[in-house]
């Protein structure tokens, strides 16, 4: 057997704890949104509270976050390398104990380093409790974090390179940043043939600094019959509230397909051929 | 005389109008409660049985992910989910040294992507508490005392040291296979409200992770939406290559709610 059981372990409720920027407790936009030149400090406070009737231990510990396609902002794992905000923020504290009922404000300081692109940042600073270990395959592990938004001022100029490769049924897209922003980019791929014209969607892992490439392998567009493929692949950048920007396009024709699905109208076109011979004879 | 009378009427009129004027000003005040996600601590997938030449798909639930905003700012909200490999940690394989010495086994849970071999091996010998190992391998490690529970590297991988003396030279294997995440697809389901509006709340896309810092979204509220209580209830499919090694493979799923 490779996996375990079919079932849950046991339901764990909220934990009755919440936090908020200290002081915007009822504000609309309960997250932060800083500017601040780079290599400049800005400080901030968070305010944790535990509503619960039970004491509790929590860990607070700052990541990076990306926008998603859809808009929503993603905070990356506590252990996925930390390059931008959650890099730049430095709690003055990463462990909390609080009683029933019990508040606490943990301030911050947040430095962006010397070489940070210009442009807007993403992070989160992370509440999560401390459990035990929990049976079953799947571990499940649920954090409250508030936005941590950084505009590091400056031109911005986004800009980027694409690169399209076939290789073993698949498409290698390459998007090289060439400009001076954190890209989070996504690309639209577009497939023109014989039979008609698709489109789709492909997203990256993660986000591209200024310097750096990222990779994406898809699987090439299906077909049976061996025919020249039309690839446009139009790369944009999800920008700062999921709206696209446009940032590169290629275009290349690929061949894609069975070559041996020539073979029968080949054959057809043979047989009226030499059918047409002995007639016209 | 009809004037008179009608002005003393009119100031009686005004006396009263203004006694009845007096008005009493009623204040209101809602707190703010709060914004909560509630989830099951554990899921687990359907078993499978090795298969050596075609890829298996398993299958589960995530269980009901529930969020309730009771701030009452209409500030909007959205839960994501990042997931690790499945990882199985092999048993403790002694390479070198006394079996008639101190004893070594592994556990924990691995965090890793990518699957290898850590070798352990006692540097400095003496009982459990004095003794001192090295790791290398996967991860490298140099002066560590070994303990009832050390960590192996930084990826969750524990060493269990027990009674008995240990001596410079005694080394073992701690084995680990992964299943990798890009094989992991969720689905989230339709959202089903509990209380509250459905305009603005969705859920996310089906989708497979493309890497262990791929989040995608389960559900969310766009701002000035979200203020009562939805939830979803993804499904989870791991596709698992041919000939993967048998055993109890485990994973961390992520969910955040910002």
């Amino acid at each position: 057997m490779v996996a375990g059981l079919a079932h849950h372990t046991y339901a764990v409720e909220s934990s009755g704890i919440s936090a908020f920027p200290a002081g915007a407790e009822q504000s609309e936009r309960p997250w932060f949104d800083m500017t601040a030149p780079k290599n400049k400090s800005v400080h901030g406070s968070i305010t944790v509270r535990n509503s619960s009737g039970f004491p509790t231990k929590l860990r607070i510990y700052p990541v990076d976050a990306r926008v998603l396609t859809d808009g929503a902002l993603g905070m990356l794992p506590e252990a996925a390398p930390r390059v931008g905000v959650g890099k730049w923020i430095a709690l003055e504290s990463s462990v909390l104990q609080l009683a029933p009922g019990q508040s606490k404000d943990i301030a911050f300081k947040m430095q962006s380093d010397a070489n940070a692109p210009v442009g807007r940042h993403f992070g989160g600073i992370v509440i999560e409790p401390v459990d035990g270990e929990q049976g079953g395959s799947v571990r499940i592990v649920r954090r409250l974090g508030i936005r941590v938004y950084l505009t590091i001022p400056g031109a911005a100029l986004p800009s980027a390179t694409i690169d399209v490769r076939q290789r073993n049924g698949q498409m290698a897209v390459t998007l090289r940043n060439t400009g001076n922003t954190v890209l989070q980019p996504a690309a639209t791929i577009t497939s023109s043939h014989l039979l008609g014209r698709s489109s789709r969607d492909m997203r990256f892992a993660s986000a591209i600094q200024p310097g750096s490439s990222g990779h994406q392998v898809v699987e090439q567009p299906a077909s049976f019959f061996w025919q020249p493929v039309r690839l446009i692949v139009s790369a944009w950048d999800i920008g700062t509230s999921g709206t696209r920007m446009n940032l590169a396009r290629t275009e290349t024709t690929v061949w894609i397909g069975n070559p041996l699905s020539l073979s029968l109208p080949l054959a057809l076109i043979g047989i009226i051929v030499m059918y047409g011979r002995r007639r016209y004879k | 005389m009809q004037r008179i009378r009608a002005t003393i009427v009119a100031a009686c009129m005004m006396v009263g109008s203004s006694a009845f004027a007096a008005s009493t000003n009623v204040n209101q005040t809602i707190n703010p409660g709060q914004l909560t996600l509630a989830a099951p601590a554990s899921a687990s997938l359907s078993p499978v049985t090795v298969n050596i030449s075609q890829p298996q798909t398993s299958s589960g639930s995530l269980g009901t992910v529930s969020v309730t905003d009771g701030r009452g700012t209409g500030a909007g909200w959205a839960v994501t989910a990042t997931a690790s490999s499945f990882a199985r940690i092999g048993s403790a394989v002694r390479t070198s040294g006394s079996s008639g010495g101190g004893n070594f086994s592994s556990g924990g849970t691995y965090s890793g992507s990518t699957g290898g071999t850590y070798t352990v091996t006692i540097t400095a010998g003496g009982p459990m508490g004095f003794a001192k190992f090295a790791v290398t391998g996967l991860e490298s490690q140099t002066d560590t005392t070994a303990t009832a529970s050390a960590s192996i590297g930084t990826r969750g991988v524990t060493g269990n040291f027990t009674s008995g003396m240990f001596s410079v030279g005694d080394q073992w294997t701690v084995t680990i296979d992964t299943l990798p995440v890009t094989g992991l697809t969720i689905a989230p389901s339709v959202v089903a409200i509990v209380a509250g509006a459905a305009a603005g709340v969705s859920s996310g896309q089906s989708r497979a992770f493309a890497s262990d810092t791929d989040p995608m979204t389960l559900m969310s509220a766009s701002s000035g939406s979200g203020m009562g209580q939805y939830s979803v209830t993804p499904t989870l499919s791991l596709t698992i290559p041919a000939g993967s090694k048998s055993g109890s493979y485990t994973a961390t799923i992520t969910q955040t709610l910002n």
